[in-house]
């Protein structure tokens, strides 16, 4: 039912990395000028994880329940998004930046694969009847 | 802080993410031999400073490394790693500038 386009799938190389985080650092500059760049860089990386979702699960774009799913686990990142507090110490920000976004990216992928077969097969199921 | 910048700046060029992500198994195996290596230096930085987020911060990155052998090399790895080193990077380079501007202005 929602196969994917092989060619899709190789679009995601080379320079999608670095024209999403193109995309998201000025988000953080306008945190930043707010005062709030720790907030700012989890709202990025959230944002990221999920524009990597987005982008890897494209041939899903037309169908509504996609998007919902989406809003919903959008949503569902603004408390975390206002409470998480970045270590200050020495420690590299890319030691905790880094697990943190993949662990989302996977959260929010394994999100959209459990809804993808839900719909599926709910799809299949009404097919069936009809 | 140096440090800091100097991995987000590696991070953010394409060209390493890329190198991780070849079709060969072997270079896919580099894949996790390198969040297999920062999965170490995590732990050293664990041991070094015992903390609860150093710890968690180990336990994710051992678990991004067998994540990463069970997505045999995934594209996403790299793609993710770049766009979180830069925003990385940004966030280094804005802490940066406030701690010149704080040392500018003198302890008074």
């Amino acid at each position: 039912m929602f196969e994917r386009d092989p060619r899709e799938e190789t679009e995601l190389t080379r320079y999608t990395g670095l024209k999403i985080g193109a995309i998201l650092l000025p988000m953080l500059l306008l945190f930043a000028y707010f005062g709030k760049e720790d907030m700012g860089l989890a709202f990025v990386i959230v944002l990221g994880a999920m524009m990597v979702a987005i982008k890897i699960r494209w041939n899903l774009r037309k169908h509504i329940w996609f998007w919902a799913i989406i809003a919903v686990i959008l949503a569902l990142h603004v408390p975390l998004v206002f409470r998480v507090r970045w270590p200050q110490g020495s420690a590299p920000t890319l030691f905790y930046t880094l697990p943190f976004g993949f662990i989302d990216f996977l959260i929010i992928s394994e999100g959209l694969r459990l809804a993808e077969k839900l719909f599926a097969k709910s799809s299949s199921s009404s097919g069936e009847i009809g | 802080m140096g440090l800091s910048i100097t991995l987000d700046a590696l991070g953010a060029v394409p060209a390493f993410g890329n190198l991780f992500s070849g079709t060969v198994e072997g270079i896919q195996a580099l894949n996790a031999s390198h969040y297999g290596t920062v999965a170490l230096a995590n732990a050293g930085n664990t041991l070094l400073n015992p903390s609860a987020s150093g710890a968690a911060n180990t336990a994710a990155t051992v678990g991004l490394t067998v994540g990463s052998l069970a997505l045999n090399g995934s594209k996403v790895i790299p793609v993710l790693g770049t766009a979180v080193s830069l925003v990385s990077l940004g966030y280094d380079a804005i802490k940066a500038v406030q701690l010149y501007q704080q040392c500018m202005a003198g302890p008074g």
